[in-house]
């Protein structure tokens, strides 16, 4: 079964996210808020992805991605956002602008990307 | 700029056609070397054409704007008149002379690029706060759907989809709009289009005509070009005017204005206008503050040659003077063919 750790701080996207893909048949390890608990998840357990809210209250998400891949370097990460394309381009590298998924989204475009990510369907 | 003060103040008695001015002329409204003393003669005919036609008339107070004799050139004023007991007061209100209306043209950017910035930053808030919502509402309804499935009717499924099909439709429209409000902002200032330089030049100097007349100069015009820039024509034609008037202000009474146009390179036009006359001193004479007003007319000419040059330069083009003592000035500017430059 495939793990997921969502990490966003949007309480009710969060948990809504999780019973869904719980739904779906992925097993959620975690959905967090703060960039803090998402490498204290991190450091005990490894998921096979992580969606990541790129704006996080507590910590920059390119320094959370970036001590990920350093605990797992074939960790695949999916960042989400609310912001425009622009900005998120602007936070997280140009080089990583396919790793974002905008919001709205719905269930089937996350799982889509999901699977991408993980290699499961063709990109 | 401070808040409009009368610059003066007058009593008009119709019997005598007397009229008495009291100057109170106010430091942001004229520079210290424009202050004057106001006599009749100084004021343009529509002054006191005006004035008259208010006192003919039995209105008890009125309002007019006219021309105002002044240094910096081109003045216009407003004038507040009221009658009693068969003496007209009025206060003269001048418009901003050349220098404050650069300055206000400065208030104007900065204020639009505050603007620009304010509304940016409140549709970025107001659209990530709908994304996110947005997106929660859909996973809830992708949550119902998939936890109550074949439990409800038909109409509440549809209902559900009509949903998420106008949050995006909204969604969608709201971007457009934003997308649309930046780009006011930020291209208001100009309309840039293809603009055929020999022509805007033409027109420039067809304006110019009377007073490249009374100064009985003449112009000879080597400008056969057939090139295109992008261009705001109105902002360009009267950069060239600026430009005229400049070389015109300056040149000796019957002289020549020789005006040359062409292609320095594949991507540049050069304009070069040359003029006999009192040369432009350079830079330093046009730097605002640079030290006491010397001449009348002096606000003008740096108003003019600013104006110019910023138009010239947001085109993506440049403009200098080159002067020879005792000789005159020749003025160059240079423009991109096919591209413009800074469009904001």
């Amino acid at each position: 079964m495939t793990k997921i750790l969502i990490v966003e701080d949007k309480e009710g996207i969060s948990e809504t996210m999780a019973a869904l893909l719980e739904a779906k048949g992925y097993e959620v390890i975690g959905h967090v808020g703060l960039g803090k608990e998402a490498l204290d998840i991190l450091s005990r357990e490894r998921p096979d992805i992580v969606i990541l809210d790129i704006l996080l209250p507590d910590m920059d998400s390119k320094d959370l991605y970036n001590k990920a891949k350093m605990l797992y370097p074939n960790l695949k990460i999916l960042f989400i956002t609310s912001l425009r394309e622009e900005r998120a381009k602007k936070i997280i590298g140009e080089e990583r602008a396919k790793e974002i998924m905008y919001k709205p989204f719905n269930i089937d475009s996350l799982m889509k990307r999901i699977e991408e990510k993980l290699g499961n369907v063709d990109q | 700029m401070g808040d409009l003060h009368p610059a003066a103040t007058f009593r008009y008695i119709p019997e005598k056609e007397e009229i008495a001015f009291e100057i109170k002329v106010k430091d942001d409204i004229l520079p210290e070397s424009e202050k004057r003393v106001w006599v009749i003669e100084e004021l343009q005919p529509d002054f006191m054409e005006k004035l008259k036609k208010f006192t003919a008339g039995s209105e008890e107070s009125g309002i007019f704007s006219c021309t105002l004799l002044n240094p910096s050139g081109g003045e216009r004023g407003i004038v507040a008149v009221r009658r009693d007991d068969g003496v007209v007061f009025g206060e003269i209100y001048l418009l901003p002379t050349g220098d404050a209306l650069l300055e206000k043209g400065k208030e104007g950017n900065e204020e639009k690029k505050i603007m620009e910035i304010l509304i940016k930053e409140m549709m970025d808030s107001l659209l990530y706060e709908l994304r996110n919502s947005f997106s929660h509402i859909h996973l809830t309804i992708n949550l119902i759907e998939v936890s109550h499935k074949g439990k409800l009717p038909d109409d509440v499924w549809k209902r559900l989809e009509e949903i998420k099909e106008e949050m995006d439709f909204s969604l969608k429209n709201l971007e457009e709009i934003s997308g649309r409000m930046e780009s006011f902002f930020r291209e208001a200032t100009l309309e840039m289009s293809p603009v055929a330089v020999k022509e805007v030049l033409k027109n420039a100097m067809e304006d110019l005509k009377g007073v490249l007349n009374t100064k009985k100069i003449k112009v000879r015009s080597l400008c056969d070009i057939p090139d295109v820039v992008i261009a705001d024509r109105k902002a360009l034609k009267s950069a060239f005017q600026a430009i005229l008037e400049l070389a015109v202000l300056k040149a000796d009474v019957g002289s020549e204005l020789t005006i040359l146009c062409g292609k320095m390179d594949k991507e540049t036009i050069q304009i070069t206008l040359s003029y006999v006359g009192e040369e432009m001193e350079g830079e330093g004479e046009f730097e605002r503050g640079s030290g006491e007003v010397k001449e009348r007319g002096s606000e003008f000419f740096w108003f003019k040659y600013n104006f110019a040059r910023v138009v010239i330069e947001k085109h993506g083009g440049s403009f200098r003077v080159e002067s020879m003592e005792d000789v005159g000035s020749t003025i160059f500017v240079e423009l991109p063919v096919t591209e413009g430059g800074e469009v904001r």
